[in-house]
């Protein structure tokens, strides 16, 4: 299980559900609200994913990606213009529709032991958001649809993953076992695998897949750790690469912390030990 | 050394301009280079294609691997890309790097190799040396490589001047022996084999290879069984 090869020809699927709501608007330890934390988290997130495929010739389509919002009372599309069609897309359409490409600077290693400014463009797909309820529930149903088709269409493939952004305040029910059906819908490879980020106004340390909830913040923080996916054993090891204390017992929760690495943990082929 | 076989399978075979490996063979000077490029690059290719010409024929030195960085930059522009190919292009691209000198007078072979491409020095039932690893599982980790990026290639200067890392075998009183060069793919493959005690099957399948389309038949075959990784599959055999 979970050994597919992602390929052009087998690709894979990140679903991403991103809370919408309105308690994003409130504000985290690094003064930035919890919906820009998520918007910033969810734009670095494709460009990751879009730059690990990008190849002299164009992005090579490894993986299928969507992102559905949810707020108020629904869960959409949370892609617009040419995106806007359809939930799913190979992931050369996301690169090619970007809202708009900014211009930003980064810090960088200057190779004598300084650092200097280095332009970058940094592309935004996704505006922050924050109004109305948290219907999590019926995100996650929704998420459960798409993916289900897409598990259909795709029977050969490493299973979809979902990446699940939230403060965690469900208001339309308790969103655990609709969780539990989402990670029963599969490919012939596995089960789809759910990690779950939980933005919270807290504070503390972030933490990357923890092996209980002991020592969790809340309530929210809870039921998120028991809605995340255990991490398979070759995740395990991909976390272990990076510098990730993970274990059997550890889940796809993460708190307050950066998702992006994420998306590394899937093998399109042959990575240098340097791009760790 | 004689060679008896050098060729290269694509990871799919309706796509052979995507193979990424890149070989060359000057059996009158004894040296062989095969060297892989890495999937996650913006052009492995074309670094695995410079790096293979200029360690054919000169050592890998520091100057040489220069030279070819800046080769690389002349291939590309990254001022005129779009966001996404430019940030691909700064990550960097990576290949490995297996160089083989014969030495006819010492009647032994010196092996270069940075990464995991594969050479094994077998009489035809044992396999008598393995670089750079010995067991199968230890393809299953990332591959330290030769990067466009200088700041990727500081492993070179470990012992604080450049150095690719030497090893001689000899095949005095030996003869006849075999050399396989071969990318990671096949070099896994055989050493899982070897392992699974197969009785020297898949050795002996290997060293039966004369023609690219005996080689598609191995790899596809295998591939198909869920036995060997569909990557790009390169081997070279020599005759010592």
């Amino acid at each position: 299980m979970y050994s597919a090869e992602i390929s052009r020809t087998i690709p894979t699927a990140f679903l991403f559900l991103v809370d919408q709501s309105g308690s994003m608007q409130d504000t985290m330890e690094n003064d930035k609200s919890k919906a820009q934390f998520v918007a910033d988290v969810l734009n670095r997130t494709l460009a990751t994913l879009i730059t690990r495929c990008t190849k002299s010739e164009g992005t090579r389509d490894y993986f299928h990606v969507g992102v559905l919002g949810y707020s108020g009372s629904s869960a959409d599309n949370g892609l617009s213009g040419a995106l806007g069609s359809a939930v799913l897309h190979p992931i050369s359409q996301i690169e090619a529709n970007p809202l708009r490409v900014e211009d930003r600077t980064k810090r960088v290693d200057d190779g004598a032991g300084g650092l200097t400014n280095q332009s970058i463009k940094f592309p935004v797909w996704f505006e922050p958001q924050a109004a109305g309820g948290t219907p999590m529930c019926h995100a996650i149903t929704r998420a459960a649809e798409e993916l289900a088709a897409w598990c259909d269409a795709h029977p050969d493939s490493y299973p979809p993953t979902v990446l699940h952004v939230t403060d965690g305040e469900s208001t339309d029910g308790d969103p655990a076992d609709l969780a539990n059906q989402l990670q029963r819908i599969g490919t012939n490879d596995g089960t789809v695998l759910m990690f779950n980020l939980h933005v919270s106004t807290a504070g503390g340390d972030p933490v990357k897949f923890p092996t209980s909830d002991a020592g969790l913040p809340d309530s929210y923080a809870k039921l998120l750790f028991r809605m995340s996916s255990p991490l398979p054993p070759h995740l395990q090891k991909a976390a272990e690469e990076k510098g990730i204390k993970a274990t059997m017992e550890s889940r796809g929760f993460v708190y307050n912390g950066e998702i992006a690495e994420i998306v590394d943990f899937f093998d399109i082929g042959t990575r240098a030990a340097q791009l760790r | 050394m004689d060679i008896l076989f050098q060729g290269s399978v694509a990871k799919y075979l309706d796509r052979p301009e995507d193979n990424e490996d890149a070989y060359d063979v000057a059996a009158e000077r004894g040296r062989i280079v095969v060297s892989d490029g890495a999937s996650e690059s913006y052009d492995g290719k074309s670094w695995a294609g410079l790096l293979t010409k200029a360690f054919a024929e000169a050592p890998p030195a520091e100057e040489a691997l220069a030279t070819c960085v800046e080769a690389f930059t002349a291939l590309h522009d990254p001022a005129s890309m779009g966001w996404s190919k430019a940030a691909a292009y700064e990550r960097g691209s990576f290949a490995t790097a297996l160089i083989v000198q014969e030495d006819l007078a010492e009647q032994a072979v010196a092996i270069q190799c940075v990464g995991d491409s594969c050479a094994v020095l077998t009489d035809g039932k044992d396999l008598l040396n393995v670089l750079p690893y010995q067991k199968a599982s230890e393809f299953e980790g990332k591959p330290t490589l030769l990067s466009t990026l200088p700041r990727h290639n500081t492993h070179l200067f470990a012992s604080g001047m450049f150095s690719v890392p030497e090893v001689v075998w000899s095949y005095k009183d030996a003869r006849p022996l075999f050399l396989l060069c071969m990318t990671d793919a096949l070099g896994a493959w055989l050493l899982r084999s070897h392992e699974e005690a197969d009785g020297g099957l898949a050795l002996e399948r290997l060293l039966e290879v004369r023609s690219e389309a005996d080689l598609s038949t191995l790899v596809e075959l295998e591939r198909a069984e869920g036995r060997m990784r569909r990557d790009d599959s390169t081997l070279v055999i020599a005759l010592l």
